[in-house]
């Protein structure tokens, strides 16, 4: 360590050079402000360098000392934002699992220097997962230009293209791995040559979802952990728009259902408790164990009537036997979010079966345009219920997907700019407490976020690269064969 | 002794000459608004990742090249000197391949089928660039006399050019290999057939990175807006342009000169005068005035031929609406019922840009940002709009959505044409108090619906009534939504929106609605009763004049459409 900490000096006295000396700097008795705000947050130690720009546009020179305690330092400057090199970043970190780094920030306004009070990161023992998942898509309406699912390295921020629909004529969208493991892949292409195009075992084969015994084609899907299943909803979905509200739009169900699709027999297995005409079931997600299907629940509003506001989904769950592909003979009601007012969308619970996180809006259950949304945690062992109040923003906080380890947790949120939707990281410690989160690390990161016209939709962890041969799936995507689906009732 | 004139240089600059003139007259006098439709569905950044999006696709140089000078066609006279530059180019590199002789006029083929390609206001400019390109790169390799340098360049070059160009690169092989079998060179057949092959490959290699299907990598990676479409007419010209050195050499003959030269033109007139498309013009010129708000422009052009296009009818009513004519004068022009007044959705890129415009106009603010949004995100081939993204910037900044505002204002600021406008607006982000004073956007703030409720296609007369009782200053909403009721022929719910106008102190009583009111009036009173003072007498006269010629067997209806044409009561009763 001793001679890693001469060689760094050596190599820092190399380059001090390049960089310009902060003389007579004023202090500032305030903490810097910073765009993204990673004041204070708590990091894994193999994510990408959290380079950032000063808020104030007006800052002609950013410099940035960031040390662990052990004296390890790295020293950087740049012109729009800090610019830290990935390299010296990945050292750094390497070296700091489980300490806090502590950054000093010196900004150089109108020729002269302000130096801020230094603040945080903290570097967390608990990894992160290879990167996440997600559909870039412009916040838009009913009509879609360019959009595709990607993936992102969180080690790099290098992202990567699974699927874009310049490729073929339609829309992607409802990506979904098994746990974040690549191998067993579900995703939906919509338009002239719709299917559900499911990965297993490396082939990619294109299904015909829909059936004359269930409302139409699958939707909202989750794994079940064995990967044999995947439960999907149904949904008959109509939009609305506002003339006033910064909600702009309403997408609501008119009916849905929920089933199961069994990988080895091609059925889709349902239950009448799950098919009730006089309630909506949607957002299906399997227990840790697999021996529970939470999902929710709202009564059924004449369509016509536009009673979009006065939806409310409740959390519910019911027995599922994935020995036998059989469903319990009751449906038990864990949040019942109705009797509040309130509307529940997305439950997710983490792998290891500890809480279960949902995301909670004043009614309906398409939360990405309720500013009002936001997580809360339900303890999976003792029922109680908490908001997220360690991630929550004022604007909306909505979909939401656990690492493999079920130590982090990315959730979309628009607390950026109120619109475009933007993947943030947490840390969820053991006793469910949330650490500040942090916006997914970029380059320039003004630079990059302000000219990215689309937003991250459905951010869902990976434990590896996805390697998905795109086109291979387009060949199946325009060929007219589709596997039809079965259907068998429980 | 004098050099036969088709052997000089003098003849082939007098057809450059021509062809230049004829091609920016035609652009600059009659097709003017099919250039400003070209730059309003595209946006060209002085951005290193948007460069840097394009050029990293096959045909991106030329892509890239094309789209920089679309920007300028929003000055449409610029932009036909462009066009009329970029295909005399193409016909000077065609003349030098063409052989000699009297059939050498041949050699403005190529140029001449572009242009017909470039009637069709989806075909784009970089198709034309990777043609110029990829004769200028044969002519440069063209010029090298060491053999080998010259096969060898052309060889290692035939990647390069097919990533730069496109798929139209193929030309650089396809010519030197006619050339070469002609001369019955072994080692350039041989080079040539490899440059060949490694451009069919290329589209094999390509598709192993980019998101683009193996078909337009083959044919079209980016030279028609219809991405789904192939441009046959370009391929046309490309093939035109290979086959012109197989043309045989002649010897000179003035008179058979001027006879190619004569059928040349001739055909080009009939082939341009079947490929203009008058009326699709006629709809982006009344988009244009509309985008631009030349009102008075806009009637003028009405008032010289009547727009018969619901499109031309939307813009026509806001322009009259705007200038307080439309409740006096819109039954004088042809009207296509509630869908030349507001049409509804439509999931294309042109017809929500118009009736995005009224919708901002009445201050229904949202639902102008969401046609703007979709007409964008309908562009076919995935490009952005200047003009949706000034919109849109617009509408956040009205709605006070800064932080989006200064995402689309930001995007403008690194634009040739819309920079000044970004500059300007900037000050305004965050800033309620000047948007408030704000000539434009605090007027339509203050016409802002007051409260929140769901805008549903077809209930327009709801969406129209709540704009007027949300500020009763909307006198343009006022007057939309009786226009609604007319041309709904529900003239009750006219007559019971009058009460309306009181509230709003509307004390005019238009021209058209008197008409409308008299027929209601007339059917609920007796021929002796007094009628209503605000009716002028001229109003009731016409009436019974429109009902005495209605009554006349056989009714001709021409003969009443030249005397009632522009009156209600013909709308009401005969359309």
């Amino acid at each position: 360590m001793k001679t890693y900490n001469i060689l760094t000096l050596l190599l820092l006295c190399c380059f001090v050079s390049c960089k310009e000396t902060i003389n007579n700097a004023k202090s500032i008795a305030e903490r810097p402000a910073i765009y993204p705000d990673y004041v204070g947050v708590t990091i894994p130690a193999n994510i990408a360098p959290l380079d950032f720009c000063m808020s104030d546009e007006s800052v002609q020179l950013i410099d940035v000392v960031i040390t662990n305690s052990n004296g390890l330092m790295l020293h950087t400057q740049g012109h729009e934002s800090a610019g830290i090199e990935a390299k010296d970043w990945n050292e750094l970190l390497s070296h700091s699992k489980g300490d806090s780094l502590q950054v000093v920030v010196s900004a150089k306004h109108n020729g002269s220097w302000q130096t801020y009070l230094p603040f945080s990161i903290y570097v967390s023992h608990d990894s992160i997962d290879y990167g996440i998942a997600y559909r870039l898509v412009e916040p838009g309406y009913g009509v879609y230009s360019k959009m595709g699912i990607y993936e992102c390295c969180l080690s790099n921020s290098q992202q990567t293209a699974i699927i874009e629909n310049t490729q073929f004529q339609g829309c992607v969208n409802c990506h979904s791995f098994n746990r974040g493991n690549p191998a067993g892949m579900s995703l939906h292409i919509r338009g002239a040559h719709g299917a559900t195009l499911l990965r297993l075992n490396s082939e990619i084969k294109a299904y015909n979802t829909a059936t004359s015994q269930t409302l139409g084609s699958c939707v909202y899907p989750y794994w079940h952990p064995s990967g044999r299943y995947i439960a999907y909803s149904t949904n008959t979905t109509r939009q609305v728009f506002h003339v006033r509200d910064t909600k702009r739009i309403e997408v609501f169900d008119s009916a849905s259902d929920l089933q199961v699709y069994d990988t080895e027999t091609n059925t889709l297995l349902t239950t009448p408790l799950l098919m009730n005409k006089e309630s909506m079931e949607t957002f299906p997600a399997f227990s840790a164990d697999g021996h529970t299907i939470f999902f929710c629940v709202a009564d059924q509003k004449p369509a016509e009537d536009n009673q979009f506001d006065n939806i409310h989904y409740s959390l519910c769950s019911i027995a599922f036997n994935p020995e036998k592909g059989t469903f319990g003979d009751h449906i038990d009601t864990l949040v019942n979010a109705a009797a509040m007012g309130k509307s529940i969308s997305f439950p997710r619970p983490s792998y290891d079966g500890r809480y279960l996180v949902y995301t909670m809006a004043n009614y309906g259950q398409f939360s990405i345009w309720h500013p009002e949304a936001d997580l809360y945690m339900l303890d999976l062992n003792d029922g109680s219920i908490r908001p997220m109040d360690g991630i929550n923003s004022d604007n909306t906080e909505s979909y939401h997907s656990w690492s493999s380890n079920s130590r982090w947790m990315v959730f979309s949120s628009r607390r950026d700019d109120g619109l475009f939707t933007r993947p943030y990281f947490t840390h969820i410690n053991d006793d469910g407490s949330q650490t500040k989160p942090f916006m997914l690390p970029q380059t320039n990161p003004r630079c990059f976020y302000r000219d990215l016209f689309f937003s991250y939709n459905v951010p869902e962890f990976i434990t590896g690269p996805v390697n998905y041969d795109s086109n291979k799936a387009v060949r199946a995507i325009e060929s007219p064969e589709r596997i039809q689906m079965q259907v068998a009732t429980r | 002794m004098n050099k036969p004139y088709s052997q000089s240089w003098m003849y082939p600059a007098i057809l450059a000459a021509t062809l230049f003139a004829a091609v920016f007259l035609f652009f600059g006098l009659y097709y003017p608004h099919h250039l400003h439709f070209q730059e309003q569905y595209q946006l060209f950044l002085f951005d290193a990742s948007y460069i840097n999006d394009i050029i990293s696709v096959p045909g991106g140089i030329a892509d890239l090249t094309g789209r920089f000078l679309t920007q300028f066609f929003l000055l449409a006279w610029v932009g036909a000197a462009i066009v009329a530059l970029l295909l005399v180019g193409i016909f000077l590199l065609s003349w030098r391949i063409s052989p000699k002789g009297w059939l050498q006029p041949a050699g403005l083929l190529p140029a001449i089928i572009l242009w017909l390609f470039f009637c069709n206001e989806n075909a784009l400019l970089g198709a034309i660039v990777a043609i110029l390109l990829t004769l200028l790169a044969d002519w440069g390799m063209s010029a090298i006399q060491h053999k080998r340098l010259r096969l060898a360049i052309r060889i290692i070059s035939a990647p390069v050019l097919y990533w730069a160009l496109g798929p139209l690169a193929i030309i650089c092989g396809l010519l030197p290999l006619i050339t070469s079998i002609r001369s019955r060179d072994k080692v350039e057949i041989l080079a040539s057939a490899v440059t060949i092959l490694i451009m069919a490959v290329m589209p094999l290699i390509a598709h192993c990175s980019v998101a683009i299907p193996l078909e337009r990598l083959f044919l079209s990676p980016h030279y028609f807006r219809q991405i789904l479409d192939i441009p046959y007419i370009l391929w046309m010209a490309a093939a035109t342009t290979v086959l012109l050195p197989l043309l045989p050499a002649t010897r000179q003959s003035q008179w058979k000169s001027i006879a190619v030269l004569a059928l040349v033109v001739c055909c080009t007139g009939y082939a341009v005068k079947s490929s203009f498309n008058r009326a699709s013009e006629d709809v982006m010129s009344y988009d244009f005035m509309c985008r631009f708000q030349q009102w008075n422009r806009l009637i003028d052009t009405a008032n010289q031929k009547r727009p018969r296009n619901s499109l031309s009818c939307t813009a026509l009513n806001l322009a009259l609406g705007m200038k307080g004519l439309l409740a006096d004068h819109m039954f004088e022009y042809n009207q296509n019922g509630l869908a030349g007044l507001l049409p509804p959705f439509d999931r294309d890129p042109i017809s929500p840009l118009t009736t995005g415009e009224a919708y901002f106009q009445l201050g229904l603010i949202n639902t102008a940002q969401r046609f703007v949004f979709e007409a964008q995100e309908a562009i076919q081939d995935y490009q952005k709009s200047g003009r949706c993204y000034k919109r849109l910037a617009e509408t956040n900044l009205i709605c006070g959505n800064y932080e989006v505002a200064r995402k689309y204002i930001d995007a403008l600021s690194k634009t040739i044409f819309y920079s000044d406008w970004a500059r300007d607006v900037m000050p305004l982000l965050g800033n309620d108090e000047a948007v408030a004073k704000h000539e434009v956007y605090g007027r339509l703030r203050s016409l802002m619906p007051d409260k929140d409720y769901m805008f549903q296609e077809g209930d327009f007369t709801e969406v129209l009534s709540n704009q007027v009782l949300a500020n009763g200053s909307n006198r343009l909403a006022y007057e939309y939504l009786q226009s609604a009721c007319l041309l709904q022929r529900d003239i009750e719910s006219f007559v019971s929106n009058l009460k309306m106008g009181d509230k709003i102190q509307y004390q005019y009583m238009p021209y058209m609605f008197q008409q409308a009111y008299i027929l209601w009036w007339s059917s609920k009173h007796n021929a002796q009763d007094k009628t209503p003072e605000f009716i002028s007498p001229n109003v009731i006269a016409g009436l019974n004049q429109f009902y005495g010629a209605t009554q006349q067997r056989p009714v001709n209806k021409n003969s009443i459409a030249a005397r009632f044409g522009n009156t209600y009561w013909f709308y009401y009763f005969m359309q």
